[in-house]
């Protein structure tokens, strides 16, 4: 998976109101947002052990220039990865992004959030920063390999992973 | 569900309990390995395909599966879970097409459970 800010930023918004619809606080959903956002949401960031018994690994899923710029960046690690090609485009609707501009594709998608039974909806405060464009640090490598997170979190059992590694501080 | 009834409200954690270990003890009772697995359950369902279940306290979850707004641009993540994108990383130079909805889908996980099966993408 390769993602920009946005879609990095709606994702782990989702993990935030998710635990906070069971009634966990600001500060803690706050919390599980900012690890996300660390781990998850920082292009270039350097191979990073997740959870702490594995093995380092790149765990940047969020690859666009308009991500935020992680600590310690590591650019070259990542090679020149892409955002991921459209395979059907019926089944991937207007997922596909511009990689760079952080605006989805064109296309016919609601534009309200729908479902949840709740009286009105708060934003999770604690997601991922998407304000901004990063200044972009060309890679110079000519591969097209994805980053390891790709293969962390190519399954919903990796998204468990993920969660599990911020419920877990 | 198999959840206590929860008040919704929540006190303040204390800084030496882990969120783990916190919201398993307010929402499950006993703080052991099976219910802090069916808090992370509910919570990863939750955040994919919207609230479904109890306790909620009244906030509307539309699901990662859900197309929706974020900071004023439309997204929609349905492409990576569902094969559209070749999207997956399974060793190869170029990122693949896998469907991780093929066993199922939200139904599984509106009754907790990763998928109907235990050998498919899901």
């Amino acid at each position: 998976m390769g993602l920009d800010a946005m879609q990095m930023g709606y994702f782990i918004q989702q993990v935030g109101l998710a635990a906070a619809s069971f009634g966990v606080t600001d500060d803690d959903v706050m919390a599980v947002g900012t690890t996300l956002t660390n781990a998850f949401d920082k292009r270039c960031a350097a191979a990073t052990s997740i959870p702490p018994t594995a093995d380092p690994a790149l765990q940047a899923i969020c690859i666009a220039s308009n991500c935020p710029l992680a600590d310690n960046a590591t650019c070259s690690a990542y090679g020149n990865a892409t955002m991921p090609a459209v395979a059907n485009a019926t089944l991937a609707g207007n997922s596909t992004t511009s990689g760079g501009s952080g605006s989805s594709g064109s296309g016919s998608g609601s534009s309200s959030d729908s479902g949840g039974s709740g009286s009105g909806s708060r934003s999770s405060s604690g997601s991922g920063s998407s304000s901004g464009s990063s200044t972009a640090s060309g890679s110079s490598s000519s591969s097209t390999s994805s980053s390891d997170a790709v293969r962390n979190y190519g399954s919903v059992v990796a998204i468990v992973g993920a969660a599990a590694l911020a419920f877990a501080l | 569900m198999l959840l206590a009834a929860a008040s919704s409200v929540i006190a303040q954690r204390p800084m030496n309990t882990s969120i783990c270990d916190y919201y398993t003890t307010a929402l499950l009772k006993d703080n052991n390995a099976t219910n802090q697995y069916t808090l992370l359950t509910l919570v990863v369902n939750t955040a994919v395909i919207g609230n479904y279940t109890k306790p909620n306290v009244g906030i509307a979850v539309p699901g990662i599966l859900s197309p929706g707004i974020y900071n004023g641009t439309q997204v929609n993540l349905v492409g990576y879970f569902n094969g559209g994108l070749a999207s997956s990383n399974t060793g190869g130079s170029m990122g693949v097409s896998k469907n991780f909805l093929d066993d199922g889908g939200a139904s599984p996980l509106m009754m907790d459970k990763p998928a109907n099966g235990t050998m498919s993408n899901q």
